[in-house]
């Protein structure tokens, strides 16, 4: 039999979101809202000055969330309907489950997305070197809070569990870090532990080279 | 037919707990597998490591020549296997549970569409196909779960306790849509209803710490065990001599297996003081009970 590999990357798409955002519509309005609060908060707060970084904040926030979303998902899926045991015992290669289910992620955050793109366009002034270093760190984000999903949703052993991983995550990944603020921002205390830290590393590096 | 081999078949669980110990057997079948054991007797390790979900410690399993420890990707277009405590996706309808189950197998969408239709009807769930599963009761959900399996191409399919929790009418009608769909195919079962295995299988296999202790057809069984009729006696009375045969105490009386020229003499003597007993064929209860209790007397 001639298996359709689109079709079995589609199968993710249509269980974990196309078919979650049509029978629970709240769950679509809760992932658009969601990279608008910190947005909006920070424009006020800044007077407008730091609307730039927040919407790049907002686009790196949701690439994160993504990841950390796909953790609970996995998880949900395999330890509450056991589906993925079910999707073991079949054709479908690990590969194409996870691909699938990684692209179902980001048909959770395309409204919010279209909708930064629109602010972007508006409020952003890039080159063009400049729009593909976005779009390679965004890739990047997504790549790595993805695979990190992947890795925690094996350890979690159920999805009360899960939920502390994300959140541990999403203050790691997305509030700490300067996702919704410029980097120069960082207290300078901070940069001179984050240096001294460097320095150190790459001298222990040297003398074990 | 298909044949199964299992060589030397080990689960270790975290290095210390162990789950099956050192399986061995050999069949060719088509039709009805069931292995029937007590809870934690090792049944859905067993099930999962034979339905690729699970790697044992140390051992093998071959499938029409295929080893599936080694090379899983081989043997998976032929399986499907509905795990115990699965549920449908409670934001789904069974529809697109099994279309979008039908999808991840690699079908076109007009295949799946079709499939999808077809093995809903033969559930008998058709009436449901556009309900959310989560307004579904538990022998629907069930159901659904057994259409999402056998709407496959599949030709091995393993079901883990696929009749646990339903209402008597339902388990009939699981029971009756597996006789119809078992020709042609090897459907494994695991169950503790040992009236369901009595029932369906055209092989049991039987469990216990973690051992296989007994494997063949029900016949088999009973030709195999030196009874053919057990008489239970609901009171605990000091039984008469040269009693051929075994005697298991329960809590609520004594059951005398043994052969039905002795059960006729132990009726007669039953009857002359009065005390309540029962006699009857042996049944896989009946089995099952002898071959635990000899286990737990080893």
């Amino acid at each position: 039999m001639k298996r359709s590999k689109i079709n079995q990357l589609l199968a993710s798409v249509l269980v974990n979101s196309i078919y979650a955002m049509k029978n629970y519509p709240v769950i679509t309005l809760n992932t658009f809202l969601a990279p608008f609060s910190l947005l909006i908060v920070i424009d006020l707060i800044s007077r407008g000055s730091l609307i730039t970084a927040s919407i790049l904040g907002g686009f790196l926030m949701q690439m994160t969330s993504s990841g950390l979303s796909l953790q609970g998902d996995l998880v949900h899926f395999k330890v509450d309907f056991k589906l993925q045991d079910m999707v073991v015992t079949s054709p479908t290669s690990a590969l194409i489950y996870y691909l699938g289910m990684a692209l179902s992620e980001l048909i959770y955050v395309l409204p919010s997305l279209l909708v930064l793109l629109l602010l972007a366009l508006i409020y952003i002034k890039v080159t063009f070197i400049g729009i593909i270093s976005i779009i390679s760190v965004l890739a990047m984000m997504f790549a790595l809070s993805t695979s990190m999903g992947f890795m925690i949703s094996s350890w979690a052993s159920d999805i009360t569990e899960s939920w502390g991983f994300s959140g541990i995550l999403s203050t790691v990944l997305s509030t700490l870090p300067p996702v919704y603020y410029p980097i120069s921002h960082i207290h300078l205390g901070l940069w001179h532990i984050f240096l001294r830290q460097l320095m150190l590393q790459s001298f222990c590096n040297h003398r074990l080279v | 037919m298909t044949e199964l081999e299992v060589n030397n078949l080990t689960k270790l669980y975290d290095k210390k707990k162990l789950a099956l110990d050192s399986i061995n057997f050999s069949v060719k079948l088509n039709g009805i597998f069931a292995i029937i054991g007590r809870n934690g007797a090792g049944k859905t390790t067993f099930l999962r490591i034979l339905a690729t979900q699970l790697l044992p410690t140390s051992g093998t399993v071959l499938v029409d020549g295929v080893d599936i420890i080694k090379e899983p990707g081989k043997i998976r277009e032929r399986m499907a296997a509905v795990p115990q405590e699965a549920r449908p996706v409670n934001w789904m309808t069974p529809q697109e549970m099994i279309f979008s189950y039908l999808l991840w197998r690699g079908y076109s969408y007009y295949e799946a569409k079709v499939k999808t239709s077809e093995s809903l009807a033969t559930l008998e769930i058709t009436e449901f196909a556009k309900k959310p599963n989560r307004t579904l009761s538990g022998g629907t959900k069930r159901k659904v779960l057994v259409a999402t399996a056998i709407s496959t191409e599949a030709d091995i399919i393993f079901l883990d306790e696929p009749t646990t929790g339903l209402d008597p009418i339902s388990r009939q009608q699981i029971w009756s849509l597996l006789k119809r769909i078992k020709e042609n195919k090897l459907i494994f079962l695991t169950t503790h209803y040992l009236e369901e295995a009595e029932e369906l299988a055209d092989m049991i296999g039987i469990l216990d710490g973690g051992k296989l202790m007994g494997l063949g057809t029900l016949s088999d069984f009973r030709s195999k065990v030196d009874f053919d009729t057990v008489v239970k006696i609901y009171k605990k009375i000091k039984l008469p001599p040269g009693l051929r045969g075994n005697i298991i105490y329960e809590v609520d009386g004594i059951h005398v297996y043994t052969d039905s020229h002795f059960a006729a003499e132990l009726s007669e003597s039953l009857l002359k003081e009065g005390i309540p007993f029962s006699v009857s064929p042996l049944t896989l209860q009946d089995i099952f009970f002898n071959v635990v209790h000899k286990n737990e007397e080893k």
